[in-house]
């Protein structure tokens, strides 16, 4: 299965492992919640599911470099707030992929929820995905994507002499 | 009244793009239906019973004349010539083509509208008392929040697929002509002690299968905090509210779940994270929004009473004031209502002729502006009392001065059997009957304030729950039946209506109403309204009269 990073280009997918199974350090990896917490030392990164309870994890999340969050379905929308603790509470820094049935117009949200890549099935129509995250200009909400939103613009445009 | 500026017209025309690319995939056939369904959903397009539905959103009800021609003009061009205004003080489109959506949403946009947000799991359009800014007693007129509110909310990205619906309602006044107890978030803004703007947060009304009169979870919320609570009560939610049961998925049932305390506590300890995280506006951008609902500059000297003559008297005028016009918070100005619930009609349709008509009324007498009410009735909020003859005049010539706002033939009702996919019963024509049956004008006066109400299935999108009558349709064995309930209100002193006892048939449900009425007629004391006699009588003497035959 292919994986698409937050411009939509092609990267590589991550291995999945199962609960108990060996973890090879040069392998980028993710685990779940339980099996992280059980690890003395974090040598992969941890795929969540949507009702994960961070607070289990701990100071753990900050150190991790990779990180999924799975949708069970496009319309369960628990992802988007995870991947946001994720970056503003939790202190997760590094590269956070939505994995699951989540679908290309819901591209832009995404990453401006904090996700920077996508784990995609085959047939997945990647140039909607593309479209999405780069359609809309301007957002609203203070944002955890590049784009400025709405608010900082007018504020910086009455602040010009 | 907001006026867009680059940015907000931006991201609306951005927004119409977008659509135009979607339906396009869709009738490619790059898209199915089903892959093509949460995207029409999230632009306000419904697949009803015979044909599209577009629902546009008039944010807080508030529409300039230029807006409602612009309605007019797409009733005309995509539909059969009406639009339908709903409780929620949105417009309907009934019979819409596909193809034409995106050209709609194209129309919308230069008038500074859309459907963003009218329908799917997320923030809907966030609704307002109807008379903000001009009655007398507000704290602080609520559009102000409710754009700022809906600013925000627009394309949330955390925030848009939800568990459920999302239902916001705001007031500033102690009278809740908004009913914010029965949303998902009431919100009461207050002048505390020092003179500062605070808002009392109501959590978890509603009504559907389960209807909650909302507790009050949070008291003196200071302005400058008010999105970031927002963001924690939706977070909230967005997490834990259930998923496995459409009909548990609406934050009431969290929050009676988890009890009033608890789910405050959680909100709270959210909210000390969320404050920190940016979301809370800066006073300047306050200041900004706020500056756009300032008012107009209004008149002095005018004199304060309308000019009544006799010829005017006898022919409706006197009953059309006592209904229709309310008092401003200016000297010689009025608030005026105007009712779409002409007797036999449907309630809360317009014809495209009565919108351009409104339209420039509006313009003449009332700067530009309309109101639409969660009572499917529009109001024109800034007109002197001396142009009140001659609005009336003008008024009656479209049709539009019945003399029944507030009374018995004012009926909200949803669109039910007609239109809708989900109903189990007909709405609308029980309506129209109900107000034939009480076509006599002073008949209606001396009745005085009585709120019909009727949904068509249990969602209860015609607020039965909150009528002073409410009818609910239902299905017995693929017959229309209707339960009919009294004593709700959706006022400051909100209230569920009461199960009389078995239901109606279409046949007998009108005549039920009738025995209801007469029965508080024979019963109630000098003065006394219906709701009142139904709160001091209890049910039993109305079950006496209603099941007596039997
Ligand atoms: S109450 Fe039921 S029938 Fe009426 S509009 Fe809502 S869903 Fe349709």
């Amino acid at each position: 299965m292919p994986a698409l990073d937050h411009t939509g280009a092609r990267v590589t997918s991550w291995h999945v492992a199962a609960d108990g199974e060996p973890i090879n350090p040069s392998t980028p990896t993710l685990v779940s919640l339980a099996h992280l917490i059980g690890m003395n030392k974090a040598v992969a990164g941890v795929l969540l599911e949507s009702d994960a309870d961070l607070d289990q994890a701990g100071a753990r999340l900050a150190n991790l470099t990779i990180a999924g969050v799975k949708f069970t379905t496009f319309k369960d929308g628990r992802p988007f707030s995870i991947a946001r603790l994720l970056r503003t509470r939790h202190g997760f820094t590094g590269d956070l992929r939505a994995y699951g049935p989540f679908i290309p117009d819901q591209g832009a949200f995404l990453v401006r929820c904090g996700f920077s890549s996508f784990e995609v099935v085959d047939g997945f129509d990647e140039a909607a995905l593309r479209k999405n995250i780069a359609h809309f200009s301007y957002n609203y909400q203070h944002p955890l994507s590049v784009t400025a939103s709405i608010v900082a613009l007018r504020q910086a445009n009455a602040a010009r002499p | 009244m907001y006026a867009y500026d680059t940015y907000d017209q931006t991201f609306v025309d951005q927004r119409a793009a977008e659509f135009r690319t979607q339906v396009a995939r869709r009738l490619s056939g790059e898209l199915t239906e089903e892959q093509f369904r949460p995207l029409r959903l999230l632009n306000g397009l419904y697949l009803q019973l015979h044909a599209y539905m577009l629902r546009v959103a008039i944010p807080y009800g508030t529409l300039s004349s230029r807006q409602l021609q612009a309605l007019a003009d797409i009733a005309d061009k995509y539909d059969r010539g009406y639009g339908h205004f709903t409780t929620r003080q949105n417009i309907q489109f009934n019979w819409i083509k596909l193809e034409e959506a995106p050209d709609i949403l194209a129309d919308l946009a230069v008038v500074e509208m859309h459907a963003i947000q009218t329908s799917g799991n997320v923030i809907r359009n966030v609704t307002a008392d109807h008379f903000a800014g001009v009655i007398l007693g507000e704290a602080d007129d609520p559009r102000i929040t409710c754009e700022i509110i809906r600013q925000w909310s627009t394309l949330h990205p955390e925030f848009s697929f939800l568990p459920r619906k999302f239902k916001i309602a705001v007031t500033g006044s102690l009278v809740d002509r908004a009913a914010i107890r029965f949303h998902d978030i009431g919100i009461r803004i207050r002048k505390a002690a020092d003179a500062s703007l605070v808002h009392d947060i109501y959590i978890g009304g509603g009504m559907g299968r389960t209807p909650f009169v909302a507790p009050l979870v949070k008291a003196n919320l200071s302005k400058a905090g008010l999105l970031s609570y927002l963001e924690a009560v939706l977070r909230v939610y967005n997490r834990y509210g259930r998923r496995d049961n459409i009909y548990k998925a609406r934050i009431k049932i969290l929050v009676d779940a988890l009890g009033v305390d608890e789910f405050a506590r959680q909100v709270e300890a959210e909210w000390m994270h969320t404050k920190l995280e940016g979301a809370d506006l800066p006073e300047a951008e306050e200041q900004r929004i706020r500056a756009f609902f300032a008012g107009p500059a209004y008149e002095t000297g005018l004199p304060a009473t309308p000019i009544e003559t006799p010829d005017l008297r006898e022919t409706g005028f006197a009953d059309w004031c006592k209904t229709s016009v309310f008092p401003h918070r200016v000297p010689g100005y009025a608030v005026v209502t105007i009712s779409l619930k002409p007797i036999g009609g449907i309630p809360g349709d317009a014809t495209s002729q009565q919108m351009r008509a409104i339209a420039d009324l509006a313009e003449a007498y009332s700067r530009h502006e309309i109101r639409v009410t969660h009572e499917q009735n529009l109001v024109l909020p800034y007109v002197r009392q001396i142009d009140l003859p001659v609005l009336w005049r003008k008024l009656a010539c479209e049709k539009l001065a019945t003399a029944n706002v507030g009374l018995v033939s004012d009926i909200i009702a949803c669109p039910g059997l007609d239109y809708c996919s989900l109903a189990n019963a007909r709405s609308i024509p029980i309506a129209q009957r109900i107000s034939e049956r009480f076509a006599e004008l002073q008949q209606q006066h001396d009745i005085g304030p009585l709120k019909i109400k009727i949904s068509g299935c249990i969602n209860a999108c015609g607020h039965h729950h909150a009528g002073h009558i409410g009818i609910l349709g239902v299905d017995r064995k693929g017959e229309e039946f209707y339960q009919i309930m009294l004593g709700g209100t959706g006022d400051e002193t909100a209230a569920i209506g009461e199960l009389v006892g078995p239901g109606f048939s279409s046949n007998t449900v009108v005549d039920a109403v009738e025995t209801i009425v007469k029965t508080f007629l024979d019963l109630r004391q000098p003065g006394e309204v219906f709701l009142n006699a139904v709160r001091r009588l209890g049910l039993a003497p109305f079950k006496e009269r209603l099941y007596a035959r039997s």
